[in-house]
C-alpha cells in the first residue's frame, strides 16, 4: 500500500522529506500564530489593534482581488528598478574610473567616501526641495541608494586584481586594453556582482523609506502608512508581509544567480 | 670585453642595487658582477639560498625590470621589456581562475601572429606534451597543484620561446609530486630542446635537471662557482657520480663543521637518499624556506 | 627585496629614483589632492549664492549655513538635539546588541536551538526597520519607546548573525586539540570557542552600531519631535534650508567620528580585522 502511495504521489514524497528536515523551524511561527489567534479569540485584551489572523487574511484577499495590492506594488517596483538601473549604470562607470585611474581616485575618492558616510535618508528633505515630492524625487533618491554599493564594490574589485596575474599579462605583452578586458574585469567580476546585488537590496529598502517621506503618489510604503494612520493593523501586517516577501525573493534570486555564475568558474567562491 | 655573441643568452656584468629606505643612505646590492653565457638548448640550474638574488636575476632576464647595470643579450640583441621570446613559469602557477586549462594556455597566444586554427593546434600539442589530455575543459580549482603547474609549463612553452625561465616552479608542491614533475620537466626539455634556466633552492633538483649548476651566494648576490654536470640524460638519481656531484654542490652550503651555515640552503626533505649516503657529520639541518 | 617569488611589491613605472626635493614636492601635492574637489565645489557654491545664481530658498550660501551652525551651537539647540539623538542610539544599540549577543551565542552553542529560531529570525530580518515602523507605531505610539525598539531591531540583526557565525566557525582542528586534552564542554567554550569568536563578534557590534546610527536618522526623519533628524524635517518644513544643511553636516560629522572611533577600537581589539578599503561597514542606506 505504501509503495503504491509513494509511486502515485511523488510530490507528496518530496514534501514529506522537506518537512522532516525543516519541521523545527516551523514550530516557532506556528506556535506564535496559534497564540495570536487564541488571544484574538479570547477577548482578554480589548483593543481594536488586536486583529485576528483571520482578519488579516480577509484584508489580504480583498487587497489582492481588488487589484490595489498590484497597483501599489507595481508602482513601487517600477520606481525601484528605474532607480536601480540608473544608479547601477552610473555606479559602474564611477567605480571603474575610481578603480582604474589613481589620480581620479585621489581627487574624488575621499569626497565620495565622506559622502557615503552620511545616511542617505538625510538627503531626502533637500531632494524634496529640489525635485518635489513625486516620482522624480523618489527615483533620484533610489539611484543614489543603488549607486553607492556599486561604486564601492566595483572600485574594490578592480583594485584588488592580483598583481601576480597582472604580471602574467605583462609577460604576454598584453596592451592596456587587453589587460583591462581579459584580466582586470574577470578578476573583479565577483566583487562587481556583489555590488549590483547590494544595489538591488538597498534600492528596495530605500523605496519604502522614500514613500514614507516623499508622500505624493502611491506604493506599498504608502499602503503601510495609510494603514497606520487609520489604525488598520490588519493592513499594516499584510503590508509588512508583502514587503518581506519581495525582499526575500530578491535575495533568493540574486543568490541563485550568483551560484550559477560562480559555480563553474571559481569553485568554492 | 670580447664576447662570443651568437650564443643564446648572454649576461654580462649585471649589477643591481636598491636604494635604502631613507634615500640613498644604505644601498642594498642585490646582484654583483653576474656573468653567464648560456648556449642554445642548454639547461642551466641556478641554486642558492634566499636573498642571493636569483629570482631578481630571472626578473631582469624576463624584462620585467630594466633598472640595472650591465648587459643581457638574447641571441645578440639586448633584452628590452617583456617579450614572447622568453617564457616563464612562476612558483604560484598564476593560472586565471575563470578560464579552463585550454583557455589558460591560449592566453599566452593572444598577441601571437598566428591563425585561430594554428593556435588551437599549438594548444592541443602542448596539452599532450605535459600529459594532460582529457583535462582541457577543467578549471584550475578542479585540478591538483601538480597538474596546475603542468598547465603553467605548457603555457610557458606554447609560444615556442627561445628561453624558458622557471622560478622555483616545484617549490609549492609535495615531495612526491615534485619528483614526478622533475622527471616530466626533464622529458619535456629533451623533447623540445628549448633553452631552460631554472632557479631553485633544491640542490638535488638543480643537479638532476641541469647541464650546468650556477651556485650563487647572497649579500651581495654573486656567482660563487659554476659546476658542469657531465652526466647522460635521462639522469639516474642512484648513479654514484650523480650523488658525488650533488654532495659537492651541497658542500658549498655547509660550513666547515659540516653543519648548515646560517640561512643557507639545505638538502630537500624528500631526499632520504641524500641523508643516508651523505656526509656523516651533518648535524642539524635547517630548511631554507 | 627578500622574496623568492618573481613578483615585485610595487611594479615599477619609474626607472630612476626621484631626487629628494622633487619627491617632497610630489608628496605635498599628493596630500592636497583630496581637498581639490570639495574646496572647489565649496568655492563654486559660495560664488553661486553670492552672485544670486541660486536662490537662497533652493540652496543657501555656505556662509549662511556656517552662521546657522554657530547659532545652533551657541543657543544650545545643537547640544539638545544631539543629546536626544545620542541617547536614543545608545539605548537602542545597547538593548539590541545585548539581545543579539545572547541570541547569537545561544544559537551558536546549541544547534537544536538554532534550528528552531533561525528560520523565523531570517524571515523577520527580511522586513526592514522602516517597514516595522507603522506596526510598532500602532503598538507603542510615537514616543521614545518607538525609537528604542526600532534602533534595537536595526542593531539586533547584524549582531546576532555575526555572533552566531563567530561561535560556529571555530575550526574543528582546534576543538580536537581541546578534546584530546580532556577539556570539559564549559572549558572548550570559554577557552577555545569564545576567544576565537571575539573578532567576529566585534565586527558584528561595529556593524550593528553603524546600522543603529543610520536607522536613528531615518526614524527621526519620520517620527520625532527632537533630535537631529527632527531638525532636518523642521528646517525643511519652514523652508529654512540653512538649518537643514547644518543638521546634515552635523549628522555626517558625528557619523564620521563614530566610524573612526570604531576603526580604532576594532584595530585594538580585533587586531588586523580593520577594514581599510572603501568597502567598510557604512554605505549610507539602511533602515
Amino acid at each position: 500500500m505504501t509503495t503504491a502511495q509513494t509511486r502515485s504521489f511523488p510530490k507528496a514524497g518530496a514534501l514529506h522529506a522537506w518537512l522532516r528536515a525543516r519541521w523545527r523551524g516551523l514550530v516557532l511561527p506556528a506556535a506564535a500564530i496559534l497564540a495570536w489567534w487564541a488571544l484574538a479569540r479570547l477577548d482578554w485584551v480589548s483593543t481594536p489593534l488586536l486583529v485576528s489572523p483571520g482578519k488579516v487574511l480577509d484584508t489580504a484577499a480583498s487587497q489582492i482581488s481588488s487589484g490595489r495590492l498590484w497597483r501599489a506594488l507595481s508602482a513601487s517596483l517600477a520606481r525601484e528598478f528605474t532607480g536601480f538601473a540608473i544608479g547601477t549604470t552610473l555606479g559602474l562607470v564611477l567605480g571603474a574610473l575610481l578603480g582604474l585611474l589613481p589620480l581620479f581616485n585621489r581627487i574624488v575618492g575621499p569626497s565620495f567616501n565622506t559622502f557615503k558616510q552620511i545616511s542617505l535618508f538625510a538627503w531626502i528633505p533637500l531632494i524634496s526641495v529640489w525635485f518635489g515630492l513625486g516620482d522624480v524625487a523618489k527615483v533620484t533618491f533610489l539611484s543614489l541608494a543603488a549607486l553607492v554599493p556599486v561604486v564601492v564594490n566595483t572600485c574594490d574589485g578592480i583594485r584588488s586584481t592580483p598583481t601576480t596575474l597582472l604580471e602574467v599579462a605583462r609577460v604576454f605583452g598584453y596592451t592596456r586594453w587587453q589587460t583591462l578586458l581579459h584580466v582586470v574585469l574577470p578578476a573583479a567580476a565577483p566583487s562587481i556582482f556583489t555590488g549590483v546585488y547590494l544595489a538591488l537590496i538597498y534600492s528596495w529598502l530605500a523605496t519604502i523609506g522614500a514613500e514614507y517621506l516623499l508622500v505624493a503618489g502611491h506604493g506599498i510604503g504608502n499602503t503601510l502608512i495609510e494603514g497606520s494612520e487609520h489604525f488598520q493593523m490588519d493592513l499594516v501586517i499584510f503590508g509588512m508581509f508583502v514587503i518581506g516577501l519581495v525582499g526575500w525573493s530578491m535575495n533568493a534570486l540574486a543568490r541563485a544567480l550568483e551560484r550559477r555564475l560562480a559555480r563553474h568558474r571559481y569553485g568554492a567562491a | 670585453m670580447t664576447g662570443t655573441f651568437g650564443k643564446e643568452l648572454n649576461i654580462r656584468g649585471v649589477e643591481k642595487r636598491y636604494a635604502g629606505p631613507d634615500g640613498s643612505a644604505q644601498a642594498l646590492q642585490v646582484l654583483q658582477d653576474i656573468n653567464l653565457d648560456v648556449p642554445a638548448g642548454q639547461f642551466v640550474s641556478i641554486v642558492g639560498a634566499s636573498g642571493c638574488g636569483k629570482s631578481t636575476l630571472l626578473r631582469l632576464i624576463l624584462g620585467l625590470d630594466d633598472d640595472y647595470a650591465g648587459q643581457i643579450l638574447l641571441d645578440g640583441k639586448p633584452v628590452r621589456g617583456a617579450g614572447l621570446d622568453r617564457g616563464i613559469v612562476f612558483q604560484d602557477h598564476r593560472l586565471f581562475p575563470w578560464l579552463n586549462v585550454e583557455r589558460n594556455i591560449a592566453t599566452a597566444l593572444r598577441n601571437a601572429p598566428l591563425s585561430k586554427s594554428e593556435k588551437r593546434e599549438l594548444v592541443a600539442a602542448h596539452i599532450a606534451l605535459v600529459g594532460l589530455q582529457g583535462f582541457e575543459k577543467s578549471y584550475p580549482h578542479q585540478i591538483s597543484g601538480g597538474m596546475a603547474q603542468r598547465v603553467a609549463i605548457a603555457r610557458g612553452l606554447v609560444n615556442r620561446p627561445r628561453v624558458l625561465l622557471l622560478d622555483e616552479p616545484l617549490g609549492a608542491l609535495d615531495a612526491l609530486t615534485r619528483s614526478r614533475l622533475q622527471n616530466e620537466l626533464q622529458r619535456i626539455w629533451q623533447q623540445e630542446q628549448i633553452t631552460m634556466v631554472l632557479v631553485t633552492h633544491d640542490v638535488e633538483e638543480a643537479v638532476f635537471l641541469g647541464d650546468r649548476v650556477v651556485v650563487m651566494q647572497p649579500r651581495p648576490g654573486r656567482i660563487r662557482r659554476i659546476v658542469d654536470v657531465d652526466l647522460p640524460h635521462p639522469r639516474n638519481r642512484s648513479d654514484p657520480r650523480f650523488i658525488r656531484l650533488r654532495d659537492d654542490v651541497l658542500s658549498d652550503f655547509l660550513d666547515p663543521d659540516g653543519r648548515v651555515a646560517d640561512n643557507e640552503a639545505a638538502p630537500p626533505p624528500g631526499g632520504l637518499a641524500a641523508t643516508v649516503g651523505a656526509l656523516p657529520a651533518l648535524g642539524r639541518l635547517r630548511m631554507a624556506w | 627585496m627578500s622574496g623568492n617569488t618573481l613578483s615585485a611589491p610595487f611594479p615599477s613605472t619609474h626607472h630612476r629614483a626621484t631626487r629628494p626635493p622633487l619627491a617632497l614636492l610630489r608628496s605635498a601635492g599628493n596630500r592636497l589632492l583630496p581637498w581639490l574637489l570639495p574646496l572647489s565645489l565649496l568655492a563654486l557654491w559660495q560664488l553661486g549664492a553670492s552672485r544670486g545664481w541660486i536662490s537662497p530658498q533652493v540652496l543657501p550660501s555656505p556662509h549662511f549655513v556656517w552662521l546657522t551652525l554657530q547659532d545652533l551651537y551657541s543657543s544650545g539647540d545643537l547640544w539638545l538635539n544631539v543629546q536626544a539623538s545620542m541617547q536614543r542610539v545608545l539605548v537602542g544599540f545597547a538593548a539590541g546588541s545585548l539581545l543579539g549577543l545572547a541570541l547569537g551565542a545561544a544559537m551558536g552553542l546549541w544547534r537544536p536551538l538554532e534550528a528552531y529560531i533561525l528560520p523565523t529570525f531570517n524571515a523577520l530580518v527580511q522586513i526592514p526597520v522602516l517597514a516595522w515602523l507603522p506596526f510598532v507605531l500602532l503598538l507603542v505610539g510615537i514616543g521614545e519607546p518607538l525609537k528604542y525598539i526600532l534602533i534595537a531591531k536595526a542593531a539586533l540583526v547584524p549582531v546576532t548573525l555575526n555572533t552566531l557565525q563567530g561561535f560556529r566557525q571555530t575550526p574543528a582542528s582546534l576543538l580536537e586539540v581541546a578534546r584530546v586534552y580532556g577539556y570539559t564542554r564549559r572549558q572548550q567554550v570559554l577557552e577555545v570557542v569564545l576567544p576565537h569568536a571575539l573578532p567576529t563578534l566585534f565586527t558584528g557590534l561595529r556593524l550593528g552600531f553603524t546600522k543603529a546610527w543610520l536607522s536613528l536618522v531615518v526614524v527621526e526623519l519620520v517620527a520625532s519631535s527632537e533630535g537631529l533628524g527632527y531638525l532636518i524635517v523642521y528646517g525643511r518644513q519652514l523652508f529654512q534650508l540653512d538649518l537643514v544643511m547644518a543638521a546634515v553636516i552635523v549628522v555626517g560629522a558625528i557619523g564620521y567620528a563614530i566610524d573612526k572611533l570604531l576603526d580604532v577600537a576594532e584595530a585594538r581589539a580585533g587586531g588586523g580585522q580593520a577594514a581599510t578599503r572603501l568597502g567598510t561597514a557604512s554605505t549610507g542606506v539602511h533602515a
